[in-house]
């Protein structure tokens, strides 16, 4: 077997790749037509891809082989291949945001974070699949077909950041970038059993992402590891003064911070979450031992009470449903019948909002805000801990048109707080099905996240794999 | 009259159906008795956040002069 053959490189973390693009013992080149012949022999089955970029990809991994040949300093990502969200804008290269109204789009400008991964020397793969707009799904009745949950095929993937979830499941990409305005990039890395952050609120700009919902969208990596979460972080992060959402405060960079332990850590755990009614009790119980592996690595664990989780649900709900339906109202007027069954449901929600409910959300937004960070101080606590999902990933045929408004969404509360809030894999339900605990922290320690979320994965590698 | 009947928490079918046609979209797309019923649920649940805070206070979205 080469080193270059492609079951020996689809595994492999982009920490690992960078190590041996470093040490000369591959080529960007050799990575990336390994990964394409893995894309030509999944993708027909596991449908992540929407567009890819091969031609692209094999020039800009040239372009890095040459760029290491100079010995120039290179930032630990040049020659990685990541996909994308079709959700972000690549210039010259469609960009649907998989609805047949956006069929023919493509984008004359690069988005900032395909900018920034250019700067640092990615190579591009291609456009994946989404949830239509990035909200409705598992549409069967979509213009493009939807990705398939390699953990089971009948199971949802979860969403909106489907194709990430997928393509880095069954080792088609090391790394993707995704976008969280409810919970996509979390319920995806949940239901896939990879990794994912949704960063603080400004820390990665929004330009050129298609929005949902501008007052709660956050783009953020996804990976198969949280210290490659990091790495991938650490490229996009950055001041953006070409978008009005774009933080001027800004983080060191997150990966050196990773170290295995967690020493010095407080976690909270949340317990009006943890034991919801909606919470089944293999979550509960997979949150519970996944914090007795962080106290034995260090970190002390306090019990404390957050909010309603149904009061930060609402508030999230009623603001991105009202902004959506303002971003599509006019497409939606003339062209409703060219738009999957959920997608046009769950977004026609929001012709019948009144502007007293829209700002009752955002007053909610900032009292629910302020109640989350003032508790967070009061009881000194760096992280929360609490359930990555309700339970099981759903069958395909059976997530409700407004499943939000039938179960609280437990992803939520850090949308509408802009908190940092990584998914790490906490092993497999009786079902067989992944599990996952959500970490969140205070706003700009998008570090400490990713640091305790590594760590765990450190000492627990056995829930660790891509589906073959 | 119509602001008043919106914003009541069980909004009649005809109120619905008034804003329905307002909204221009073409509701014969629409499964209609499942959007009115997820209607009457999201209002049901807004009231919760009455408790939050009082209807003069001030929104999240705040404009930042300093930004511009």
């Amino acid at each position: 077997m080469s080193r270059s053959s492609v079951p020996e490189i689809a595994p492999l973390s982009v920490h690992d790749l960078s190590s041996m693009l470093a040490m000369g013992q591959i080529s960007a080149v050799e990575i990336t037509k390994a990964l394409i012949e893995r894309i030509e022999d999944k993708n027909p089955i596991y449908r992540a891809f929407l567009t890819t970029s091969f031609e692209l990809a094999l020039e800009q991994a040239a372009a890095a082989d040459a760029r290491r040949a100079k010995s120039a300093p290179l930032s630990p990502i040049d020659g990685i291949p990541v996909a994308l969200k079709d959700a972000y804008d690549t210039k010259g290269l469609a960009s649907t945001v998989s609805s047949a109204l956006l069929r023919e789009r493509v984008p004359e400008a690069d988005s900032a974070v395909w900018e920034k991964l250019q700067q640092a020397g990615a190579v591009l793969l291609g456009k994946l699949e989404c949830t239509e707009f990035c909200l409705g799904g598992p549409s069967l009745d979509a213009a493009f077909p939807i990705s398939l949950n390699p953990h089971d095929t009948g199971r949802y993937t979860g969403g909106s950041s489907s194709g990430a979830g997928v393509a880095l499941a069954t080792g088609m990409v090391p790394a993707a970038m995704g976008s969280d305005t409810g919970g996509s990039i979390r319920i995806p890395a949940s239901f896939c059993v990879v990794a994912g952050i949704k960063p603080t609120y400004g820390l990665v700009s929004l330009r050129g992402l298609f929005p949902l919902s501008g007052s709660l969208d956050h783009a953020g990596p996804m990976a198969r590891s949280s210290r490659d979460c990091a790495l991938l972080l650490d490229a996009i992060m950055g001041y953006d003064p070409a978008h009005p959402t774009s933080s001027q405060q800004q983080i060191a960079p997150t990966a050196p911070g990773l170290s295995g332990d967690c020493r010095g850590l407080v976690i909270g755990h949340v317990t009006n979450f943890t034991e919801l009614d909606a919470v089944s009790e293999e979550s509960q119980a997979a949150c519970l031992r996944a914090l007795e592996v962080f106290a034995d690595l260090g970190a002390e664990i306090k019990q404390l009470q957050l909010p309603s989780l149904w009061d930060y649900t609402i508030a999230n709900t009623t603001i991105m449903t009202a902004e959506a339906y303002a971003i599509h109202a006019e497409r939606f007027a003339s062209r409703l019948d060219e738009v999957s069954d959920l997608t046009r449901h769950r977004i026609a929600l929001g012709a019948f909002f009144t502007a007293e409910d829209y700002i009752k959300a955002q007053k909610a937004r900032r009292v629910l805000t302020d109640q989350t960070y003032a508790i967070m101080r009061e009881e000194r606590v760096d992280l929360l801990c609490y359930p990555g999902m309700l339970g099981d990933p759903p069958q395909i045929d059976k997530v409700s048109r407004y499943y939000y408004l039938d179960a609280p969404l437990i992803t939520a509360p850090a949308n509408l707080t802009g908190a940092p809030a990584a998914s790490v894999r906490v092993g497999y339900s009786a079902a067989n099905m992944p599990m996952s605990i959500q970490l969140t922290g205070q706003l700009f320690e998008d570090g400490k996240v990713l640091a305790a979320a590594h760590a765990y994965e450190m000492a627990t590698p056995e829930f660790s794999k891509i589906m073959e | 009259m119509q602001k008043e009947e919106v914003s009541k928490t069980e909004l009649s079918r005809e109120s619905w159906q008034r804003l329905a046609e307002q909204s221009g979209l073409d509701m014969t797309q629409l499964d209609q008795e499942a959007v009115y019923q997820a209607c009457l649920r999201l209002r049901a649940l807004l009231q919760r956040l009455d408790k939050l805070a009082a209807s003069e206070a001030e929104t999240a979205a705040i404009f930042l002069p300093e930004r511009f």
